[in-house]
């Protein structure tokens, strides 16, 4: 795995920034960073997962990788040829978003919907084109019925099948999964990460998978990285980040997350004090700070930087890193 | 389990449900809900998107609105019938917000855009016959530190944009409760929030339920959440209750095979491993399968599940069930 020649993609000191935009003639009055000096490789056919709460940049950084975003800072390399158009990029590099509904145009009908990206590309014209559509069709498990039909009369599992094979049209090398399941009854979306696993294995995809539901994201990924504030603050192997985290922030996280346990009750949950800081104003030093329970005055001068570890494991320097295990195996109170 | 429970238990329910059906125009989306729901307890009302929680909760609220009506059963508050009553009876009886507490999906579609949070507040602290404006600050003030809200005397001259999503949700809880009811409903209250704010919340939710001694219903999907908050469940599917029990019993021995097959589709978090996915989706009312309405998905349906249509019946450990194989399963288990 961490062979180089297997890297699909490689991001070195990525940063993303978000104009702010203030007065009548809506002038440049800052920025706001959204993804700050992200660097991880992304290697052939694995599942690296991007997990994190709302405005961690997690999805930000899936848009740079698509393309859709600019990168202020920093270089995204691909294997499969950099610095091409937006237009290139889209035959290597798919997506797949959370609201299907909201990315299917209501006035086209399925077939022209799959299709579209063959058109665009002139890959397949007439007849061929919907034999190709028809096959997609066949790949998401969806009745060939549904060629003629329209996104609202499928229901919201159907509908992401449609956006998968959308995105499988153009035989992508990376798809990127934007919280592709999150909208999903339980029961579908079991259906929808199996038909994406089965798929993985039969065309050697490789995803990103954002998502915020830690449950999901051990299932579904080889490995995961933990975002807070535009950082990473751990990246690992799934079942070594997820079943011994080291960052307090991947701690906490766990620690929040609700497990289907009858004895794991509410009042025995470790609660995070506070908001999310705004990204517009991040603490200075440990971006974690202003709500980590080990929190020290040295933490506002930490420098961020990754630590490596065996396995291609690597965490966020904190200083508090070493004595933390005691203080989360009691609870904490709001 | 704690003392207090038992004792809860003497008491007839806050809130009882019985048989109850709703249609909208011909639409039957609701078509046979029992649940009962005592003070100091909390019942979780779990199903997938279609199952019909929400529209249950709704026609407790008298929130159905246009067209939806209750065509058969019963919802009784503290032993009165309140199902079928107008929007100005249901007023005239403390039904709308006073004795009835609710808590919604999305703060910032609940709360008032053009009114402080102080403001509304008002408006539900008035209810308990509270007036004068320096006394409904001083309560507003203390209902929001209840919450865990920062700086309550400021957040009271605040607009609901100016809070965070977790803030909003603190404030919609503190109007919920201020007027003081006996049953508090709570709609899928963190669904859309991050999981250290989610968790936040259902600790405060739990707590003040605790304090104040209130009956709670929570209507989620979350499992997670059923296992953090609820004494007791209620499993919904198509419009029915399919299975009720414990908490720890639906989790730990589910019965009906749709509650088996939902925990069976939960993500395990073993990295790899498939998941057991139930085929399929949920009915919707426009064409309802006949006898069980669970049938076509059921990997224990035999020919008469299609013909006979299952009751909620008492079964073994507490449960209640609605499947005619519920005497097999029960052997098997």
């Amino acid at each position: 795995m961490s062979d180089a020649a297997a890297s699909l993609l490689s991001l070195k000191d990525v940063s993303v920034r978000y104009p702010i935009r203030r007065g009548f003639f809506q002038r440049v009055v800052g920025h706001v960073g959204a993804v700050e000096k992200v660097s991880f490789d992304v290697m052939r056919g694995e599942t690296l997962a991007l997990v994190g709460e709302s405005g961690c940049g997690k999805s930000t950084l899936g848009r740079a990788i698509l393309q859709l975003e600019e990168v202020a800072d920093g270089k995204i390399s691909t294997s499969y040829g950099q610095g091409g158009s937006r237009r290139d990029n889209a035959r290597r590099a798919q997506v797949v978003f959370q609201d299907p509904l909201g990315s299917l145009d209501p006035r086209w009908t399925i077939g022209n919907l799959i299709g579209e990206g063959l058109d665009v590309h002139r890959i397949a014209r007439g007849a061929e084109r919907d034999a190709r559509v028809r096959e997609l069709l066949a790949q998401v498990e969806l009745p060939a019925s549904s060629f003629y039909k329209f996104p609202h009369q499928l229901s919201g599992g159907q509908q992401q099948r449609v956006a998968i094979a959308r995105a499988l049209a153009l035989r992508p090398q990376l798809i990127v999964l934007d919280e592709a399941t999150s909208a999903l009854d339980v029961s579908v979306q079991a259906q929808i990460l199996n038909l994406m696993k089965d798929l993985q294995v039969e065309y050697g995809l490789t995803y990103l998978f954002i998502s915020h539901d830690l449950t999901v994201v051990g299932q579904f990924a080889d490995r995961v990285a933990v975002m807070y504030l535009g950082r990473i603050m751990e990246i690992g192997r799934v079942g070594d980040v997820l079943s011994n985290p080291r960052h307090p922030y991947t701690k906490a996280l766990l620690a929040s997350s609700l497990k289907v346990d009858p004895d794991a009750r509410i009042e025995t949950v470790a609660l995070l004090k506070g908001d999310v800081p705004s990204p517009r104003n991040p603490p200075s030093g440990c971006r974690f700070r202003s709500r980590c329970p080990l929190a020290q005055p040295a933490c506002a001068d930490l420098v961020h930087h990754m630590v490596a570890a065996p396995n291609g494991r690597q965490t966020a320097t904190c200083i508090a890193q070493d004595d933390n295990q005691q203080l989360f195996q009691g609870k904490t109170n709001d | 389990m704690p003392v207090s429970h038992t004792a809860a238990m003497d008491e007839h329910p806050v809130l009882e449900v019985d048989s109850l059906a709703i249609c909208y125009g011909k639409l039957e989306v609701c078509s046979d809900v029992s649940l009962n729901v005592r003070r100091g307890e909390a019942l979780a009302l779990i199903g997938e998107s279609g199952s019909g929680k929400s529209v249950t909760v709704l026609a407790v609220t008298g929130l159905l609105g246009r067209g939806g009506a209750v065509t058969r059963g019963r919802i009784m508050l503290d032993g009165e019938e309140i199902s079928r009553l107008s929007d100005r009876e249901r007023r005239r009886r403390g039904l709308l917000g006073k004795r009835i507490g609710m808590i919604f999906q999305n703060p910032s579609r609940a709360l008032d855009p053009v009114f402080t949070i102080g403001q509304q507040l008002n408006e539900a602290i008035s209810l308990t016959g509270l007036s004068g404006k320096e006394a409904l600050r001083r309560k507003g003030a203390e209902w929001l530190r209840h919450v865990g809200l920062p700086d309550p005397e400021e957040a009271l001259d605040r607009y609901p944009h100016q809070l965070s999503g977790g803030q909003r949700q603190r404030a919609m809880i503190a109007i919920a409760l201020a007027s003081e009811p006996e049953l508090l409903i709570a709609d899928e209250p963190t669904t859309a929030l991050d999981v250290t704010i989610q968790a936040q919340v259902l600790n405060l939710i739990r707590r003040l339920q605790r304090e104040l001694n209130l009956a709670l219903v929570i209507v989620t999907h979350d499992f997670g959440v059923v296992a953090a908050m609820a004494d007791r469940v209620a499993v919904m599917y198509a419009g029915q209750v399919v299975e009720t029990g414990t908490v720890a019993n639906i989790i730990n021995a589910p019965r009906h095979p749709y509650t088996r097959a939902l925990l069976a589709s939960l993500p395990t978090g073993v990295p790899g491993a498939r998941i057991a996915a139930l085929p399929g989706s949920v009915p919707s009312a426009v064409a309802m399968p006949t006898g069980c309405r669970f049938h076509p998905r059921c990997p224990i349906a035999i020919d008469r599940c299609s013909q006979e249509t299952p009751q909620l019946e008492s079964a073994a450990g507490g449960h209640q069930l609605r499947c005619l194989r519920a005497e097999e399963i029960a052997r098997h288990v």
